[in-house]
C-alpha cells in the first residue's frame, strides 16, 4: 500500500475548465517528488487538491491509510511552502513558527524549544525576533521552510517555492531544502516549472501536460528515456532536436533521410549495428529526437558536413546553432573550442541515444 | 540677466508654495483661529471660559453629548461588523458579485435631505415601514407604531439604522479594496497550518488589514460625531440633541439669540477636540505597529 494515493483524481473548475484528469499516482513515504510541467498544466491545481485549498471534483486521495479527500486543510496534517512563502507579516520569524504550533495546543515551552531547534537547523536563529519586512527574500523563504518543519506533518507539500529568488540564490536554496529533505525524510511534493529544479531534487519526477501525466520516473529516465515526444520536447536546455524522417539502412549505416525546400537531405547517424533497438525500425517514418549533446563534431569530413550559423559560448559548453535536415538545430559541445560561425564541420551523432517516436501518437517506438 | 539656475528654475522652487501657503493663511488658519480666539473671550473681549462653562451646563449639550457618543460607538460597531461581512462576502467573486456591489454602492449617490425624506416617508403612522411591517405580520396593523414619537435613545438606534444604510457602502469600498489587495496565501497558510476559519480572520486577516481597517475606521469615527443633517432631516431641530445638531441650531434657528454665535463657536471647538482626542485614543488602543502590514 502506498502512502499517499492518487486515485483517478480530478478536477473540473465552475467555469468548465478541465484542469486534471483522472489522475493516478503512488507515493511511497520519504520521497521527493516533483510535478514537473508548463503552466496551465494541472500540477498546482493537483498541489492545491492536496492541501484541500482546492475542492476535489472526482476521484480520491489517501495519506497513510486515510481519506483525506473531502477533509479541511487544517485536519490533513500537512504543511505548505507558498509561492509568495507567505510569511505572515505581522508576526516576528518566531512566532511565525511558533503559531502552527500553538493551534496544536503545544504548551509554551515545548513550542520555543522546537521554534530554536528549527530555526538553528534553517539558520534562522539570529533573526526569530524580526519581522519578515526586516528580511531578505531568502531568510522569508527559510522562515517558510522552519515553520513547515516545525509541524513535523504527513507530507509537505511546495508550490513554486525558488520562483521568487534571483537565479544565484536559487541555486543554494535548493541544495538547501535537499539537505533539509535529507535530514527529515520528510515526504515531498515540489511544484515547479523548471526542469533544473525538477532534476536537481527529485527522487521521481511526474511530468505532467494538459491535466494528465505524460511521464513518471528519475530524473535519469525523464531525460534519456522519454515515454513521449512532449517530454522530449519539454525537458533540456535546450531541448531535445526533433525532426519526421524515413529511417533507412544504406550500406551498413543508419540513414535518417527527410525532404528539404531544396530536395532531399539526410543525416548519417552512424553505424547501424552500433544502436540495434534504432535498427530494427529502419525502413519506417519516424520522428527522430536527439539532444544537442548527443551530436559531436566528428573527426571526418564528409560525413553529415554543415555549416555554423551560430556559436553560443556558456563557459562550460557552447551551444552551435546549424542547419540540419533543413531544420534549426542545435548542437552542444564541451568546452569553448575555437569556432567561427560560417565555418564547415562534420558531425558524429551516438545513435545509441537518440530517441524515437511514433510521428502520430508521439509515443515512444 | 541672472542665469537659470541647474533645475531651470530663475528663483527658489520653494517659491512655488507661497499661493497654498496664502490660500491656508486666510482661508483656514486665519478662520480657525478666529474661532478658538471667540470661543474663549467674552462679548466685550475679555479672555474668559464663561462660554465653555455655560454650555456645559446646559441640558440640551448634555444629552447632546451623551447622544453622539452613543451614536458614535453604535454606528461605528455596526457599520465596521456589517462592512466587513459584506466585503468578505463580495470578495469571493461569486456569479453576480459585481452585481450586488453596485446595487450595495447605490445608497452611497443619494444625498442627505434625499435619505432624509426617504426615512421620513417611512416613519409616519401610514409610512412604509409600518405598511411593510404589518405586511409580513410583525406588527398589527390596527395598532401602528408612531416612529415619529422617538425620542432620545430610541431615536438614536434608529438614526445609526438610517446612517448605516447611507454609509455602509463607503466603509465596505474601503474594506474591499484591502480585501482585493490582501495576499490570499497568507490565509491559506493559516488554514493549512491548523487554524479554523474563525482563527484565520481573528489572527491572520485582522491584524494584516489593520492599516486599511483603521483608515475605515478613523473617517467614519470622524463623520459620526459630526453628525447632524439626518438628525434634522428626519426628526428636525430640537428633538435628538446632536453636538454638530447644536451648532447649526445656533446659527441657522436661533441665529439673533444672546449667546448663538458665542456657543457655536464654542461648540465648534469642542467638536475638533473631541475629534481629535477619540482618533488619537483610537489609533493608540487599534495597538501594534502600523507599518508591518504593507510590507512583504
Amino acid at each position: 500500500m502506498a502512502y499517499l494515493n492518487l486515485d483517478k483524481l480530478r478536477k473540473v473548475y465552475p467555469n468548465g475548465t478541465l484542469a486534471v484528469q483522472d489522475m493516478d499516482l503512488e507515493i511511497r513515504q520519504g520521497e521527493f517528488i516533483v510535478f514537473l510541467g508548463p503552466s496551465g498544466c494541472g500540477k498546482t491545481t493537483t498541489l492545491r487538491m492536496l492541501a484541500g485549498l482546492e475542492q476535489v471534483t472526482g476521484g480520491s486521495i489517501v495519506l497513510d491509510g486515510r481519506d483525506i479527500t473531502d477533509l479541511a486543510p487544517r485536519e490533513r496534517n500537512i504543511s505548505m511552502i507558498f509561492q509568495s512563502y507567505a510569511v505572515w507579516p505581522h508576526m516576528t520569524v518566531a512566532e511565525n513558527i511558533g503559531y502552527p504550533l500553538k493551534l496544536r495546543k503545544m504548551k509554551k515551552p515545548a513550542i520555543a524549544a522546537k521554534v530554536e531547534h528549527v530555526a538553528q537547523v534553517c539558520g534562522i536563529t539570529d533573526y526569530l525576533g524580526r519581522y519578515p519586512s526586516q528580511l531578505s527574500g531568502g531568510q522569508r523563504q527559510r522562515v517558510a521552510v522552519a515553520r513547515a518543519l516545525a509541524v513535523e506533518s504527513k507530507l509537505s507539500l511546495m508550490d513554486e517555492p525558488l520562483s521568487n529568488l534571483d537565479a544565484k540564490l536559487r541555486v543554494s536554496v535548493r541544495t538547501f531544502l535537499k539537505e533539509i529533505h535529507r535530514e527529515s525524510g520528510a515526504t515531498t511534493i515540489f511544484v515547479t516549472h523548471d526542469q533544473s529544479e525538477a532534476m536537481a531534487l527529485a527522487d521521481r519526477i511526474v511530468v505532467m501536460n494538459g491535466g494528465q501525466i505524460e511521464q513518471i520516473g528519475s530524473t535519469r529516465d525523464i531525460y534519456n528515456r522519454c515515454d513521449s515526444l512532449f517530454t522530449a520536447q519539454f525537458m533540456g536546455t535546450p531541448p531535445a532536436n526533433i525532426k519526421n524522417v524515413a529511417l533507412q539502412i544504406v550500406g551498413g549505416r543508419l540513414i535518417a533521410g527527410a525532404e528539404g525546400k531544396a530536395g532531399p537531405v539526410s543525416l548519417d547517424l552512424g553505424r547501424a549495428d552500433a544502436a540495434p533497438d534504432i535498427a530494427r525500425l529502419a525502413g519506417r517514418g519516424v520522428c527522430l529526437a536527439v539532444r544537442p549533446e548527443i551530436i559531436r563534431i566528428g573527426s571526418r569530413a564528409g560525413i553529415n558536413d554543415v555549416t555554423i550559423d551560430i556559436v553560443e559560448p556558456q563557459g562550460a559548453y557552447t551551444i552551435l546553432v546549424a542547419r540540419i535536415l533543413d531544420s534549426e538545430w542545435k548542437v552542444m559541445v564541451e568546452g569553448d573550442p575555437d569556432l567561427e560561425p560560417g565555418l564547415t564541420v562534420p558531425l558524429e551523432v551516438d545513435a545509441s541515444r537518440i530517441m524515437l517516436f511514433d510521428p502520430e501518437s508521439g509515443r515512444r517506438l | 540677466m541672472r542665469a537659470l539656475r541647474r533645475n531651470g528654475f530663475r528663483i527658489n522652487p520653494v517659491w512655488v508654495l507661497l499661493p497654498v501657503v496664502a490660500y491656508y493663511a486666510a482661508f483656514w488658519i486665519r478662520p480657525t483661529f478666529r474661532v478658538i480666539q471667540e470661543s474663549f473671550t467674552d462679548k466685550a473681549g475679555q479672555l474668559t471660559l464663561g462660554n465653555y462653562i455655560r454650555l456645559l451646563s446646559e441640558p440640551e449639550i448634555r444629552s447632546a453629548f451623551m447622544n453622539t457618543i452613543i451614536f458614535t460607538l453604535g454606528s461605528a460597531l455596526v457599520q465596521f461588523v456589517l462592512a466587513f461581512a459584506l466585503a468578505l462576502w463580495l470578495n469571493k467573486k461569486f456569479k453576480f458579485s459585481n452585481l450586488v456591489l453596485f446595487i450595495a454602492l447605490i445608497p452611497m449617490a443619494f444625498p442627505p435631505a434625499a435619505v432624509g425624506i426617504l426615512w421620513k416617508t417611512g416613519l409616519y403612522r401610514f409610512g412604509w415601514i409600518n405598511s411593510f411591517l404589518s405586511s409580513v405580520g410583525l406588527m398589527d396593523a390596527a395598532n401602528p407604531v408612531d416612529w415619529m414619537s422617538f425620542r432620545n435613545l430610541k431615536a438614536a438606534m434608529f438614526l445609526i439604522i438610517v446612517d448605516t444604510w447611507t454609509v455602509l457602502p463607503s466603509v465596505m469600498i474601503i474594506l474591499l479594496a484591502g480585501l482585493q489587495n490582501f495576499n490570499k496565501e497568507y490565509e491559506e497558510a493559516g488554514w493549512v497550518f491548523g487554524a479554523n476559519k474563525f482563527q484565520t480572520l481573528k489572527d491572520i486577516v485582522f491584524p494584516i488589514l489593520r492599516p486599511t481597517i483603521v483608515t475605515a475606521m478613523i473617517l467614519r469615527i470622524i463623520a459620526a460625531i459630526q453628525v447632524w443633517l439626518i438628525a434634522v432631516m428626519i426628526f428636525g431641530y430640537n428633538v435628538v440633541p446632536l453636538l454638530v445638531e447644536r451648532i447649526a441650531y445656533n446659527i441657522d434657528v436661533i441665529t439673533f439669540g444672546e449667546f448663538a454665535r458665542k456657543d457655536a463657536y464654542t461648540l465648534s471647538v469642542i467638536v475638533v477636540a473631541i475629534v481629535v482626542i477619540s482618533v488619537s485614543f483610537y489609533l493608540r488602543f487599534s495597538g501594534g505597529k502600523a507599518d508591518d502590514g504593507g510590507a512583504a
